[in-house]
């Protein structure tokens, strides 16, 4: 037979194909992995192509230097050697007001030319380059959460600004929850005018560099060589990712959460490959007694497993482009300028990755087909496939995982999801077929044909352990998961005493501090005034930390950072001293005190001497006490603090926070009035902006999740479906016995409702543990149950069964069948 | 593929066939030999159970005896590779079974033309469509099995096993699934090509009857084959 012939046969069984139950199962199977794994890819790198600043618009310049300080001159003296242009920005969180409003907002102060690549698009478009001194263009977001227009002027320092433009985009948004922020954009020539920059305030500086390729990765190589801890370099030739920490995390764990989907979509194509074969090897047999050759009857299925899979291909990836749209929707706050166009390849990373399912997991079953005997049509024993041994199975299952890793790009994480996912569905699903016969026992009591509803349970054990695994893991991670994105943040609020403090106020400068301090006095506001200072460990008992410490332990974030330090003649009234003496008021010695983590961290005892590096300057200092830190309580607290001799003399500001009660708005207003230069951060607009965020991120993962239980679902169809049609018999039977067919029925939906509550039960059992584990061991919340999720979790999973049994019945001509 | 002209269409020599089982082996049948000759029609009669169907597999070189040989149109068929069988399939012999084994999908033209297109015949559609005519069902080219009465679909299943000209068919219980007057009919029709077309026809059947229209009727009782 000729190719043509083979393809020609393919395409005429199609329409017999898209009517059976198996292969629309493999069909949908293959949709959801290749959306799945489609949407995923395409996800990752448009965030990386997005957020990863790869592209020089995004970075508004081809190279970008981060600082906390001000660049040096030399630097740039020496770009400008290189025929490199730049230009400074610096950027700050700060409160703006408008009299009635305010809100914490993220300012960048910036000098023409801005930026040096991309461009800024504004709302009237504006002819300058950058805002005329003393007006601002604000973000859309900051307009609409203080509810105001442009036209406005607006409160930033002791200065005021009319806003002119609305940002509509920009690049060189900066990173960090900085970036999060809804930003505004100031002329730099009005920046010392709003005093907010002062000695020691905590200031974002950025120097942005372009020019031809060659200067600038000289630049680069020449920057990168005495790049310091603090200093932060983006290039757009770095062959480094840029995209780091919170949006890779996020990849990954978007990435995970669809591996459940993935592997359920492997069992799915597994079940009902299976299936679909098993029906197709008489009519294999029969062509093969007209003479057709095994190469070409496996020709036929490999065409016909191609077409299948060209269809799931072309529409998994329309479905994945839309879930993309659907993502960019929820986080748009994150992504104010939306996701960039994906490169054409990462197109074809889902329908690959199923094609590489497909061909593990059919090569079995075909091969079996294209040699199944021409006596099966005779001797019915002899059409069935054998089973695989457990060689082949091993096989499959490394190449399976070889797939997904390669898919996630990390084999030992791919490998221990996979055994966890496994080893929890098992896990559930015995402890649920536990429960499963004394639950049986009960109801069967109640009704006449209950002795069969034991023994029906008995006889499908092993297919009940993997339902009721699958859908108690999915029910309980998606109700998990929503639960954290309802509860976590309120109940942490909520738990909070009634006088933690929700004003935090930095960059007080030394010379405002007796106003302040009288000023909150009179206000009866109980305060605590710390001096802060930045600087960062150069030294642990005279040799650089990466000679005393593991790898992992200078990993830690103290070494890495430049860290805040404080100086007091008095311990912390919040803070236990838990070993050792705080020093007397008037020492001259340079001792330190350091919080119980940080110590253990470093191996630091009493008697240890840490070197620092502060502004410039380096000396070292002996540890005193160690302190006992509770980093929630919302006051200033500190990994070192310092005897007063030893840092009072560099440039430092204060830092101070307190409870407002009532009035808040009006008296942070009035406060801000005084002391214009004053950073106030209002602590509950800043858990609102960081909830946002959680909800955004926990939004796009349910939508992956969700994405999982629909496979869940499919493939608990699936297994209901095989059930049903071997019932098929049964309640024939039963009804020629002189059971009625409203007794069968009835036994079909008890058996399937009760699978499902118990599912949902299972779910609920482990959804308040996770939650619970959560709330412990991120925020330390006694445990708390959710009685409602113990009604509506078996509710809801019995509801799922039944109107899957229903669907079941009648897509399958069941009750006809009964009937004949 | 030649087969002179003296030599039988199929020798089969002293075949036995047991099945492994747990005591060591099932017997089917011991030292079994039949030859047919050209254009002959054999009935192999037995009672149920009695292995009718396994020696039809094996004389169709579907399955292979414990011993003994079988040659095929000349052809020793131990010694013939898969596709060597499935050509020789394809080009010389046909079944028709009890269940008629239509592909459900495809009409009764495309069933006949999917037989033809294996067997690499050019003009596959027109002939499909001769034998339609020819076993009356002109009318029904383009209804699927499921459109078509159980006398109909056997029909097609006949036009299917006669279109490729085969020199050996093997039939199956043709009439079993069939009420009595429309088996009749579709015998006549059965013996009808059969003549037409010289083929040799090795017929399974219960009904006494039909084994009375073949030329030679042998029975399978207790492991032994015997001439009636």
């Amino acid at each position: 037979m000729t190719n043509l012939g083979i393809l020609r046969l393919a395409l005429k069984q199609a329409g017999s194909d898209l009517r059976s139950m198996e292969w629309r199962a493999l069909l949908m199977a293959l949709i959801l992995a290749t959306s799945l794994a489609s949407f995923l890819a395409l996800l990752g790198h448009q965030l990386e192509k997005g957020l990863g600043q790869q592209s020089a618009a995004m970075l508004g310049a081809d190279l970008s230097l981060s600082d906390s300080q001000p660049i040096q001159q030399n630097l740039l003296l020496q770009a400008k050697e290189l025929g490199l242009e730049s230009t400074q920005v610096v950027q700050f969180s700060t409160m703006i007001s408008t009299g009635e409003q305010m809100l914490l907002s993220s300012v960048r102060a910036v000098n023409d030319p801005y930026p040096l690549r991309g461009r800024l698009t504004t709302l009237p478009e504006q002819s300058a380059a950058i805002p005329e001194p003393g007006t601002v263009w604000a973000e859309q977001a900051l307009l609409d959460r203080i509810g105001i227009s442009v036209g406005t002027t607006i409160s930033l320092g002791y200065s005021q600004f009319k806003i002119t433009a609305v940002l509509v985009s920009s690049p060189d948004r900066g990173t960090g929850f900085r970036s999060f922020s809804p930003q505004l954009l100031i002329n730099q020539s009005d920046l010392a005018a709003t005093k907010v920059v002062q000695p020691g305030s905590r200031i974002g500086y950025r120097s942005l560099f372009s020019g031809d390729k060659d200067g600038v990765t000289a630049f680069d190589e020449l920057i990168q060589a005495q790049l310091t801890p603090q200093q932060r370099l983006l290039s757009v030739y770095s062959d480094q990712p840029m995209a780091e920490g919170a949006m890779q995390h996020a990849s990954t764990f978007l990435r995970l959460s669809a591996l459940f989907g993935l592997l359920l979509c492997g069992l799915m194509i597994t079940l009902s490959l299976r299936r679909y074969s098993d029906a197709q090897l008489p009519r294999c047999a029969l062509l093969k007694s007209l003479g057709m050759e095994q190469q070409h009857i496996l020709k036929l299925y490999l065409f016909k497993l191609f077409n299948g899979w060209l269809l799931a291909a072309v529409l998994g990836c329309l479905f994945s482009i839309g879930l993309i749209q659907l993502t960019e929707y929820l986080l748009r706050s994150l992504l104010p300028t939306g996701l960039p166009a994906a490169d054409l390849e990462y197109y074809l990373n889902g329908p690959l990755l199923s094609l590489g399912l497909l061909l593990i997991i059919g090569l079995s079953p075909l091969i079996q087909m294209s040699r199944i005997p021409v006596m099966g049509l005779l001797r019915h024993d002899q059409l069935s496939q054998t089973a695989l041994n457990n060689p082949a199975r091993l096989l499959i299952f490394i190449s399976l995982c070889g797939v997904l890793a390669l898919y996630l790009g990390s084999p030992v994480t791919a490998l221990l999801a996979i055994i966890s996912i496994g080893l929890g569905t098992l896990l559930a699903g015995t402890v649920a077929s536990f429960l499963l016969t004394p639950s049986a026992t009960i109801l069967a009591r109640h009704f006449r044909l209950g002795r069969l509803l034991k023994y029906r349970l008995r006889q499908q054990q092993h297919w009940h352990k993997i339902q009721l695994g699958i859908m108690s893991l999915l029910l309980a991670l998606l109700s998990s998961l929503l639960l954290s994105q309802n509860e976590l943040v309120n109940r942490w609020q909520q738990q909070l005493p009634e006088d933690t403090p929700n004003q935090f106020v930095i960059n007080i400068q030394p010379w405002e501090l007796a106003p302040l301090s009288q000023y909150l006095k009179e206000s009866k506001i109980d305060h605590q005034l710390f001096p802060m200072i930045r600087g960062r460990i150069t030294l642990i008992n005279d040799k650089p930390p990466a000679e005393r410490l593991t790898t992992e332990q200078l990993q830690h974030n103290s070494l890495n950072r430049e860290l805040n330090l404080s100086w007091s003649a008095k311990a912390p009234v919040y803070n236990e001293i838990i070993n050792g003496t705080w020093w007397p008021a008037q020492s001259n010695e340079n001792l330190i005190s350091i919080e119980q983590e940080l110590a253990e961290a470093l191996q630091l005892t009493l008697g240890d001497k840490l070197g620092f590096e502060v502004a410039g300057q380096r000396f070292d200092a002996t540890v005193s006490n160690i302190r006992k830190v509770e980093w929630r309580s919302f006051r200033p607290n500190f990994y070192i603090i310092f005897s007063p001799a030893v840092l009072k003399n560099y440039p430092h500001t204060y830092i101070t926070s307190f409870s407002t009660g009532e009035g808040q708005q009006k008296f942070s207003r009035n406060l801000l009035n005084t002391f214009p230069a004053l950073t106030l951060i209002d602590v509950k607009q800043w858990i609102d902006q960081a909830s946002q965020l959680i909800d955004q991120l926990i939004r796009a993962a349910s939508l992956i999740l969700g994405l999982t239980l629909l496979a869940g679902m499919m493939l608990v169809q699936l297994l209901l479906r095989q059930e049903l049609e071997q019932r098929r018999h049964e309640n024939a039977l039963l009804q020629v016995l002189g059971s009625t067919r409203s007794q069968t029925r009835q036994l079909d939906l008890l058996e399937f409702s009760l699978l499902g509550g118990l599912s949902g039960a299972m779910a609920a059992a482990l959804s308040e543990l996770i939650t619970g584990l959560l709330s412990y061991q991120l925020l330390e919340l006694p445990l708390t149950l959710h009685p409602w999720l113990w009604i509506s979790l078996p509710a809801g999973g019995a509801l799922l069964f039944i109107v899957g049994t229903l669907l079941g019945r009648r897509q399958s001509g069941y009750q006809q069948l009964q009937q004949s | 593929m030649h087969t002179p002209e003296s030599e039988p269409v199929l020798i089969a020599t002293q075949i036995a066939k047991t099945f492994p089982n747990q005591s060591g082996g099932l017997n089917i049948f011991n030292n079994i030999s039949i030859t047919a000759a050209a254009g002959e029609s054999i009935a192999i009669i037995g009672p149920s159970g009695a292995g009718k169907s396994t020696l039809l597999s094996l004389l169709a070189g579907l399955d292979i005896p414990t011993s003994g040989n079988i040659r095929l149109l000349g052809q020793p068929i131990s010694q013939l590779t898969e596709q060597s069988l499935a050509e020789l399939r394809a080009q010389h012999i046909s079944f028709i079974f009890q269940s008629f084994q239509l592909l459900p999908e495809l009409s009764a033209l495309d069933n006949i033309q999917l037989a033809l297109d294996i067997q690499g015949q050019n003009n596959s559609l027109n002939r499909a469509k001769e034998w339609l005519d020819k076993v009356g069902l002109a009318s029904r080219y383009h209804h699927i099995p499921a459109q078509l009465s159980g006398g109909e679909q056997q029909r097609v299943a006949i036009a299917r096993a006669f279109a490729t000209s085969p020199s050996l068919l093997f039939a199956d219980e043709p009439t079993g699934n069939l009420d009595e007057q429309t088996g009749a009919a579709i015998i006549d029709q059965l013996f009808k090509l059969n003549e037409e077309l010289n083929t040799t026809l090795i017929l399974i059947t219960h009904d006494p009857s039909l084994a009375q229209r073949c030329q030679r009727r042998l029975k399978l009782h207790n492991g032994e084959l015997e001439e009636l």
